[in-house]
């Protein structure tokens, strides 16, 4: 005779045995930390800043041109004009202007046999395997702008000068046409040509829509996140799924269900085992990568979503697999459409309709406006209501698949 | 060992093989990936500055944008929806061309310019198209350009991404068929028994290690082939590309191999797979972003392979060119000869005592 034992201690029991199961397999357990691990390296060896500037040599300097023109006789020049268009033209968003000594440097720096180094206004051009100098950086330029002297003064009284504009070879076409255009356009202002449109303000040419986020960009870094911890959790769902299939290959679902433990107690084991071992994966991960900073209860919560509707979905994909290799192909025919809104956020611009409707859409995106656009609880309220739909959609699917397989065994 | 009984159990294999999932990975993933990554993720790799024009009036500018290489112009029929795009980062600038836009330029009325950019553009990005928008709009006036702008290119041109992600692909077509598949049907037979069974007739362990490792040899080499055709890239050197994919593929199915015979069941090489796959792919990623130390790919054991294969099928290199790095991986095709002979030992004795 025996006390009756309470359906959550037997869930625990199973819980306990499976994360024992888990954890026994010392090489499996080794390689998930290393998997881990290796996820964690690769996001801080992603770039945290977004280049967003062209780089381009010029010489002479623009104070070259500039004094020049003002020296030459018979030229007609404003010199604080000129100063002013220079001035406009190096505070260009998206252009770094270096200026060096030659146009031999220019051809040098262009063709890789040189480097150029910057501090300020200097700028030293140094031979390739030559030591750099201390405390300058590096500025990689494969685009140079070589200037007739008299460019400024022939240019602003009338006579046409030739520019010639170096490109590496792997410099796209369109950024070719926009350094002609470029040029051409500093060559109208200094002749004194007025833009043939009228334009929103005098330095204003377009009009900026949405939040400018000009030198404060989303970094790979951050677009890779979301990715790293969803496949952190996809991967433990193939596991998950292993494990059910083998259960159901080796019977000992069946042999559990001769113990007081009903077929709910083994699906809720199993369900919160799938669920718990991904997301203190991704937990930690997140830990790691310093991405539960901002709103973390609002994080977790997120994942801990996403964990049971990858429970779920590993629910589906064990119960329909014969062996442990149909499994993985029947987990990975799952998981790679769960995936997609993950690889979508490294994209710039809004997903496309059809993923957005996938289940893990709300889970990926609401990481992303939390984690990158600092979004709030009241922010992210949809993306929650709509991954709490899908996941409880997927959990019960699964249940009832899973239910129906162990109960024909 | 018989080659007639290798042959006997390589046949069994196929007859059986495409019964297995593993037999719809090798088929599937090759035309999954080349999909995958050459028209969703080429795209990462070189983002090109986007721009929507909404034209009233069958601009010219319209018609030069389109001809511009490196631009990905999109033509929308309202401006709201041209604003909405631009504003949520879908176009990096949206160019808005009335009725008779043209005509005003031509005229020197100075149409008014309207031209959005996205907030979440970069700035190189919105650079590139104002300045082209203005020099297409000086186009359309037709007055004579103060300056003569002469463009002259220097050094060799880069390789466009989708070349530079065949590496990453044939090597992957390799992979599942040469490593997955062998190791996966060695630990499946072994864990379901037939290994065991196997031992009772007079085929030996040594022939049905030697037929698995024939089939992903077989598979891989008709799947990289296959691959390579997929993404336009055979190249002009037959003989070159048979000798190096041979050498791959025998690498390959070695590694397949080693994984099959060490791991106690299927789960075991999916571990092993998980834990090294980095390393086997690893080499792949420096052709994408050639800025990186190259060096750093040679310490890859598939460096060798990957990067013959990539000089023959891309560069059009011959034997003569490769050799070294040929007698390199047939090198550690011999060095893995070793593991792969101890481990199926090893698992003759396992299997004799179980």
């Amino acid at each position: 005779m025996s006390r009756p034992v309470s359906h959550l201690s037997i869930v625990r029991s199973i819980l306990v045995k499976d994360l024992k199961e888990y954890g026994r397999d010392k090489l499996w357990a080794f390689l998930t930390v290393l998997v881990l691990v290796a996820f964690i390296v690769m996001y801080w060896v992603l770039p945290n800043s977004v280049d967003e500037t062209i780089t381009v040599a010029i010489s002479p300097s623009f104070e070259t041109m500039v004094e020049t023109a003002a020296d030459t006789a018979g030229a007609e020049v404003d010199s604080d004009r000129l100063d002013e268009l220079v001035a406009g033209l190096e505070q260009e968003q998206g252009l770094a202007i270096v200026s060096v000594e030659s146009a031999a440097n220019i051809e040098a720096l262009v063709a890789g046999d040189a480097t150029a180094y910057v501090d300020g206004s200097q700028t030293i051009v140094v031979p390739k395997g030559a030591r750099p100098p201390q405390g300058m950086q590096k500025a990689d330029v494969n685009i140079g702008i070589v200037f007739p002297d008299d460019f400024l003064a022939a240019t602003a009284s009338g006579e046409k000068t030739t520019v010639q504009v170096f490109v590496d070879a792997t410099v796209p076409e369109e950024i070719r046409v926009a350094m002609v255009g470029i040029v051409g356009e500093f060559a109208y202002a200094v002749a004194g040509d007025a833009l043939p449109v009228a334009v929103p303000g005098p330095e204003e040419v377009y009009v900026v829509l949405g939040q400018d986020r000009l030198g404060d960009q989303v970094t790979p870094r951050e677009s890779f996140r979301p990715l790293l911890a969803f496949m952190v959790l996809l991967m433990e769902g193939l596991v998950m799924s292993a494990l059910i299939a083998k259960e159901i290959q080796q019977r000992t679902v069946s042999a559990l269900l001769v113990t007081p433990a009903t077929t709910g107690d083994v699906l809720a084991a199993k369900g919160i085992a799938g669920a718990l071992s991904g997301l203190a994966q991704a937990v930690v991960l997140l830990a790691a990568t310093g991405s539960l900073s901002v709103e973390p209860a609002l994080v977790l919560t997120l994942m801990l979503l996403g964990a049971v509707m990858v429970s779920g979905v590993s629910m589906i994909a064990g119960s329909a697999g014969k062996d442990f290799i149909g499994t993985l192909f029947y987990g990975m025919l799952f998981m790679i459409p769960l995936l997609i809104p993950a690889f979508a956020t490294i994209f710039p611009g809004s997903a496309s309709a059809w993923v957005r409707v996938l289940p893990s859409y709300p889970m990926v995106q609401g990481l992303v406006n939390v984690a990158t656009y600092g979004d709030g609880w009241s922010d992210t309220l949809p993306s929650l209501g709509a991954l709490a739909a899908w996941c409880a959609g997927l959990f019960v699917v699964g249940w009832f698949i899973l239910k129906r397989k162990v109960e024909t065994l | 060992m018989s080659l007639k009984r290798t042959l006997k159990v390589l046949g069994k294999d196929f007859r059986l093989g495409p019964r297995s999932p593993i037999f719809m990975w090798v088929l599937f993933l090759p035309v999954f990936l080349t999909l995958v990554l050459q028209v969703v993720f080429g795209s990462l790799f070189e983002p090109e500055p986007r721009m929507g024009i909404v034209d009233f009036g069958d601009s010219q500018i319209t018609a030069a944008f389109g001809r511009i290489e490196g631009i990905q112009l999109a033509l929308l029929g309202d401006v709201a929806g041209l604003k909405a795009k631009v504003e949520a980062n879908d176009l990096d600038a949206g160019l808005v061309l009335p009725v008779g836009f043209d005509d005003s330029v031509r005229a020197g009325v100075q149409p008014p310019l309207e031209l959005y950019v996205g907030g979440e553009s970069l700035a190189s990005n919105r650079t590139i198209l104002v300045a082209t928008t203005l020099e297409l709009i000086r186009d359309v006036e037709g007055s004579a350009p103060p300056v003569e702008v002469e463009i002259v290119a220097l050094g060799k041109e880069a390789l466009p991404i989708s070349l530079r992600l065949v590496p990453l692909i044939v090597m992957y077509a390799l992979v599942v068929a040469a490593v997955f598949l062998p190791a996966f049907s060695i630990a499946d037979e072994r864990e379901k028994g037939t290994l065991a069974a196997l031992t009772v007739t007079p085929v030996r362990l040594s022939e049905v290690v030697t037929a698995k490792g024939m089939l992903g040899f077989v598979l891989a080499f008709a799947m990289a082939v296959f691959t390579l055709w997929l993404n336009s890239a055979l190249g002009a050197q037959a003989l070159a590309l048979v000798v190096v994919l041979a050498v791959a593929a025998a690498l390959c199915a070695e590694i397949g191999l080693i994984f099959g015979a060490a791991a106690k069941d299927v789960n075991g090489v999916f571990a092993l797979i998980k834990g090294t796959g980095v390393l086997l792919i690893g080499p792949t990623i420096f052709y994408l972003f050639p800025d990186w130390p190259q060096w750093v790919a040679k310490l890859f054991p598939t460096y060798w392979i990957i990067n013959p294969l990539f000089e023959v099928t891309i560069d059009n290199s011959g034997l003569g060119e490769v050799w070294q790095q040929v007698l390199i991986a047939v090198g550690i095709v011999a060095l893995l000869a070793a593991p792969v002979m101890l481990l199926t030992r090893r698992l003759r004795g396992i299997l004799a005592m179980a």
